[in-house]
């Protein structure tokens, strides 16, 4: 790639290619596993391949369009979307989208700027910090609510969620699908929150979904059709955003589905048979090492926009290390996911799942 | 033997007419308050579960186990009660739990406003406008426990057989009245209503049982009863606790057989009649095990006279498939005589259908959810399938037997329509199940022309990169800008579509769904 065109996409040999197949395809598993978007695998991923954090983010949220509309179309067919929710959240979706979109251009746009610093680091750094905190959050909550003895803990954002779920501020909304009364006002704040994450790391479902299910009082299936049904919008909203700053790469789109359209499906297997608890645990370890792969290549960003004064040869051990943490992760996750999967599907086919004995004689 | 449930929000109100009642018939009285006791003694924390759900503390999934817990026991104890002889029950909401028990009086008490005041000052010592935002706070509350516990709101005036109004009437003219209703023959038990009780209480027992211990606590079970065959499914998941089920439900009174079932969700089949040479029990067996799903099977008919004008209202009660699917309790609209007739042994004589048989090869095939047998009302099974949030498909299979072949296809598809109106779940008549759920030739096309068109779509774009990153980010694509993004609008949802969707089917053709 030469020119213009090479300071903002990669060239895409077939090894990258592969790669880039390959973290389609893990996170296609992990987002059918998990219940959410599989962006906090791939955004980093597609990072490390040397693909600018805004490209990644476009791309990404371009792709998540796509899935999102084949996901809630299956979601739709078993009556767990509720649109009337979805396109309120909507509302102030959009709003929060644009506003993360806005963020990542402005500081894409002010790197590069012929004081050293590397085009395209602010909104890497950026990308990366929001990314860090806002995930090692959410891993802590369910690693804290797997480890609690009793397990009937749900996590620190307990807290919060009763405060907003008590919020009955009017005007209060009937969802009849989901079958709960909401406040128009806690709608609107977290359709806020979870467009802007979308917007910036990809990983909206990471608050849309639990403040469904905490928040709203909505049924799990429901609030997970329902998240795909906003996620559809959400991705077109973000796809034309970007597609409209000229960050998305439609190469990079089409690898990601090549991967993630089958993943999705064997991981959406994999909840069915996989234990409740190994469940979160799993996802829980599993985004930490995600979290802990972005820190590692924080420092890079923070030389290339001179905060931190190391050697710029230290980059690629950063990039590396980071690379290596990454797959790691979803490598192992992914095979974890998998291994349960196909043992479950072998053993469907051997196992009689219904047995019947006679109740033990009557004293 | 008469069963009277009284729901009021007021307690004292509900106290008094119970008592009152209880006299006339010369038998006890229950509370709701006694069984929540008892529930504690036994380590049912009913408040913390009630506390739970109204502050949204935990998601629906976990509380549903709470919640089978706490139903179980409630409904254990009433039926054991019930079972001795009359009973007068009083709760908050309470005439939800018997269903299907058409022996059993439901009554709605609505009290006095003013009285109800007076009693929350007096009780909690608020003045006046204290005492009515703590009373609106609390019929809201109680409206969203029953919403959350059995589905459907407190006031819904199809569960009630009566409703009293206390401005108009005296508790001590209420309970005269609830007496003499009680002798009516309507009320009087059957073999076939003593039979419903039976599998609800054995159903509850084994529930409450599996509840209790150590090993199944924390088990997402489902438990259904008839005729002594107990059916319990569990999640895969869970696979490693289902050797050990019958030995934790060990000896309960009138459990024959323990039938257990793997199960990541549920296919209700309703129909008049199930034959299980049919290729309807094909396809349904055959969907259940890609989805790794159980089948319930309900037996649904129509009383004689149960179409009224237009085929749309269904007389009489039914029972829940929720957490047991019962008998056939008789229809009370069925006996037009004024109640004075034999109403035994036609009960018992309703034949299965096919029932048994069906259930016998699902059991074989790995697929058995419960069985249970209903005349009458749809709105019944509504309140089950609402509780439910397990159930991923409704089958309507043959129904409406008696009837000529163009008014039965009416029929079907007016009762499609009524229960895709009413839940959120899929309801689709058995004839549609092949084309709308399970892969055929015309798949194989689908995949092929999906794959060509991905194929098509692919090829364009990585054998003209940079042709087309030039023409979505180039330096001069702001002047084509709009037409960059319709582009990128316009092919991106295509290739997801047609390659998830193959991907979808090809997967559906291995039984990886």
């Amino acid at each position: 790639m030469h020119g213009p065109l090479g300071q903002l996409f990669i060239d895409i040999s077939f090894s990258a290619a592969l790669q880039i197949v390959m973290i389609g395809f893990i996170g296609g598993v992990l987002s059918g596993f998990i219940g959410s978007g599989g962006a906090f695998f791939m955004t980093p991923g597609m990072m490390n391949l040397g693909v600018q954090g805004v490209v990644a983010v476009a791309s990404n949220i371009t792709h998540k369009f796509g899935k999102a509309m084949v996901g809630s179309h299956a979601h739709g067919k078993m009556g767990n979307v509720d649109k009337r929710l979805a396109l309120f959240m909507l509302l102030t979706a959009a709003g929060g989208i644009r506003l993360a979109v806005w963020i990542n251009n402005l500081l894409f746009k002010s790197g590069g700027d012929g004081h050293g610093a590397v085009k395209g680091a602010g909104a890497d750094l950026y990308i990366s910090l929001v990314f860090v905190c806002i995930l090692s959050v959410v891993a802590l909550s369910m690693l804290r609510d797997v480890l609690s003895k009793n397990g009937e803990t749900a996590g620190p954002s307990t807290k919060i969620a009763q405060l907003l779920g008590r919020i009955y501020l009017p005007p209060v909304i009937h969802f009849k699908v989901a079958d709960v009364k909401v406040s128009l006002w806690v709608i609107l704040l977290m359709g806020l929150a979870t467009g802007y994450l979308a917007g910036t790391i990809g990983v909206g479902g990471f608050i849309g979904v639990p403040a469904m299910i905490y928040v709203f009082g909505v049924p799990t299936a429901v609030a997970a059709g329902t998240e795909l049904y906003l996620a559809m919008f959400m991705g077109a909203f973000g796809m034309l955003n970007y597609a409209w700053e000229g960050y998305v790469d439609l190469r990079m789109t089409f690898l990601l589905y090549i991967g993630s359209l089958v993943g999705i499906h064997l991981g959406t297997y994999g909840v069915k048979v996989v234990n409740e608890k190994m469940i979160r645990l799993a996802t829980a370890v599993i985004i930490l090492l995600c979290v802990l792969s972005r820190g590692i290549a924080i420092p890079a960003y923070l030389r290339q926009l001179n905060f931190l004064a190391i050697d710029a040869g230290w980059d690629a051990y950063f990039n590396g290390a980071s690379k290596a943490m990454l797959y790691v992760s979803g490598i192992a996750g992914c095979g974890m996911i998998l291994y349960n999967v196909f043992r479950a599907y072998r053993q469907r086919r051997r196992l009689q799942s219904t047995f019947s004995r006679p109740g033990p004689p009557a004293k | 033997m008469a069963v009277v449930i009284i729901s009021s929000a007021d307690e004292q109100t509900r106290r008094e007419l119970a008592k009152n009642l209880a006299r006339k018939l010369g038998c006890e009285s229950m509370s709701r308050e006694q069984i929540l006791d008892a529930a504690t003694d036994t380590g049912i924390a009913v408040g913390k579960l009630e506390v739970a759900v109204l502050k949204r503390l935990a998601p629906r999934e976990r509380l549903a186990r709470d919640k089978a817990r706490y139903l179980a026991f409630v409904t254990e104890s009433v039926c054991e009660r019930a079972s001795k002889g009359d009973l007068v029950y009083h709760g908050r909401n309470c005439h939800l739990l018997l269903q299907g028990i058409s022996h059993v009086i439901r009554v709605c008490v609505v009290p006095e406003p003013e009285r109800r005041i007076n009693n929350v000052m007096a009780r909690l010592r608020l003045d006046r406008d204290k005492a009515i935002e703590y009373i609106s706070n609390l019929d809201s509350d109680l409206d969203n426990w029953s919403h959350f516990i059995h589905g459907v709101g407190l006031t819904d005036p199809q569960h009630f057989d009566l409703v009293f109004n206390l401005q108009n009437i005296s508790i001590e003219s209420a309970g005269a009245a609830l007496c003499s209703m009680a002798q009516l023959s309507d009320f009087q038990t059957t073999p076939a209503s003593i039979r419903a009780m039976k599998n609800l209480w054995l159903a509850a027992k084994v529930r409450h049982k599996l509840g209790t211990h150590e090993l199944t606590a924390g088990a997402d079970l489902r438990v259904s009863a008839q005729d002594g065959r107990v059916t319990i499914s569990y999640m895969p998941g869970q696979s490693k606790i289902a050797a050990a089920i019958p030995d934790v439900v060990g000896v309960i009174d009138g459990a024959q057989e323990i039938v257990c079932t793997m199960a990541t969700t549920n296919i209700l089949w309703i129909a008049e009649s199930f034959d299980p040479s049919s290729s309807l029990f094909t396809e349904v067996a055959d969907l259940a095990g890609r989805w790794g799903a159980a089948v319930e099977l309900l037996r649904w008919f129509t009383p004689q006279e149960g179409e009224i004008e237009g085929g749309e209202t269904w007389l009489a009660v039914g029972s829940s498939p929720g957490i047991s699917p019962s008998a056939h309790p008789v229809p009370k609209a069925m006996d037009p005589t004024g109640g004075i007739e034999d109403d035994t042994e036609e009960s018992e004589d309703v034949p299965d259908n096919g029932l048994a048989a069906t259930a016998e090869r699902l059991i074989a095939a790995g697929r058995f959810g419960g069985a249970g047998m209903v005349a009458g009302q749809m709105e019944t099974i509504v309140t089950a399938l609402k509780s439910d949030h397990r159930y991923s498909l409704v089958v309507i299979g043959e129904m409406f037997l008696s009837r000529t072949a163009l008014l039965r296809t009416r029929l079907t598809r007016d009762i499609t329509s009524f229960l895709k109106e009413k839940v959120n779940i899929p309801v689709i008549i058995g004839d549609e199940l092949q084309e709308r759920f399970l892969p055929g030739k015309r798949h194989l096309l689908r995949i092929a022309a999906s794959l060509l068109g991905t194929a098509i779509i692919f090829g364009l774009v990585f054998t003209h990169q940079e042709q087309v990153l030039d023409f979505l980010a180039g330096p001069a694509w702001i002047n084509w800008r709009i037409l960059a993004v319709l582009g990128i609008a316009i092919v991106v949802p295509l290739a997801a579509y047609l390659y998830g969707g193959a991907t979808g089917l090809i997967l559906k053709l291995m039984k990886f769904e």
